[in-house]
This record gives structure tokens, sequence and C-alpha cells, in this order.
């Protein structure tokens, strides 16, 4: 089984004092024999967000070299993945950012890992239509 | 895609490589109406070798009590302000 990883997972499974740690520690260990996978955006949201709370620079570039190893499969944002990530933006109304992880997780037949329970709401209901739209542009 | 059960099987050579090449699911149509899917299956990455977990549980543990911020915060706010 694929896994598709939301940044707010990775944030709160390494932030000791975020409010869903827990549930991310949670999250995290459903995947312990395979890689994750993650949109080029994934680090680089990560960072930002590391950044805002004040993390220091080695330290996050601590987390950058991580994110960069083995237990990640980074996925270009490729003209494929834009054009699905379209699709699931325009069906389910969601951010870009979102989109494309979305659209990643169908490309991947994956799961999806987010701690956005409004985002699981989306995907769940549009992902029937927009898997087949997903298949005719990609 | 949709097609008829006699163009799946006239060309299932072709639409299983579309399926494979270019992630198409092709629906086969009998008198018309859906009756089943052509897919690729999902492509199977590899695995996480033991020693590999093993490096990648430690150094995430010992990142993580690192990574104390000052104060408690819900990281959905944080990435609603990026993703804003």
């Amino acid at each position: 089984m694929n896994f598709v990883l939301d940044a707010s997972v990775y944030i709160a499974r390494h932030s000791p004092k975020e409010t869903h740690h827990q549930r991310a520690k949670q999250l995290w260990q459903l995947a312990p024999t395979v890689p994750f996978h993650v949109p080029e955006i994934f680090a680089l949201e990560v960072v930002a967000a590391f950044a805002r709370l004040g993390l220091s620079s080695d330290l996050i570039d601590e987390h950058h070299a991580f994110m960069m190893g083995a237990k990640f499969i980074v996925h270009p944002v490729d003209k494929g993945l834009v054009d699905g990530a379209m699709v699931v933006a325009r069906d389910g109304r969601t951010r870009s950012a979102d989109a494309i992880y979305m659209a990643l997780a169908m490309r991947l037949q994956a799961v999806f890992l987010t701690l956005d329970l409004k985002l699981r709401t989306h995907l769940a209901d549009s992902t029937n239509m927009a898997l087949r739209d997903l298949n005719i542009q990609s | 895609m949709r097609v008829s059960l006699s163009e799946a099987k006239a060309k299932l050579s072709e639409y299983i490589r579309l399926a494979q090449e270019q992630g198409e699911t092709i629906t086969i149509t009998v008198d018309q109406r859906p009756a089943a899917e052509l897919r690729a299956v999902a492509k199977v990455f590899r695995q996480l070798s033991p020693s590999e977990m093993v490096m990648i549980n430690a150094f995430s543990d010992s990142i993580c009590r690192k990574t104390v911020q000052q104060e408690s915060f819900d990281v959905l706010e944080v990435l609603e302000d990026i993703r804003r």
C-alpha cells in the first residue's frame, strides 16, 4: 500500500507541543516499512512552518535533510500532477496546495494521511468524479 | 474512457498499454452500461530495509526531541496561513 503524507502530519509528529501530536504519531506509524510519497512542495511547507514557529536554522536544516532521505519519495509537481490538481480544485473547491496532495494520492492510488478532517471529507466526496477526469487528462 | 465489450476484446493490448503508460482507466460497457473497469495495478515502490527503518525511527525520534516550541500550537492554523 502507498501512503501520501501531508505536511501537517510531519510537523505535528515532530512537535511535542502541537495539539495533534499523538494523532500524528499514530498516522506516522501506519507506514513503518515503506517510504511516504510527498509532492515537491511538502518540504517547502514544513520548512516554512518551522521557520514561522521559531526553530533554529540548524534544526530546520536537519529536518530538511531527513525529508530528502530514504523515508520519503519526492514527486515533481509536473504538468500531469497540476492537471490532476486542477480537477480536484475545481470539483472539491480545495486550496491549490491541498489539491496537489490529493491529486498525488489519486495518481498513486494511495492512502492520504492528513490531520485536516475537512480535507479528508473533500477527498471522499470528490474522489470518484475527480478520478475519472484525472484519467482522461493524465 | 468508455469502450464497448467488443471494442475491448479487439483492442485489449492497446488499452492495457494506455492504462500502464498513461494511467488511463477504461470503462467497459455491456449494453451501453458500465460493467467493468480496466486500470493499471498500483505501482509498488520499494520497502525499507530493517536497518533503514531503525535509522529512520531513531532519527525521527531524535529530531522530535529537539523540536520543542515555546508554546503549544495547532499545525492546521499554521498551514492555513502558509497555504492561504
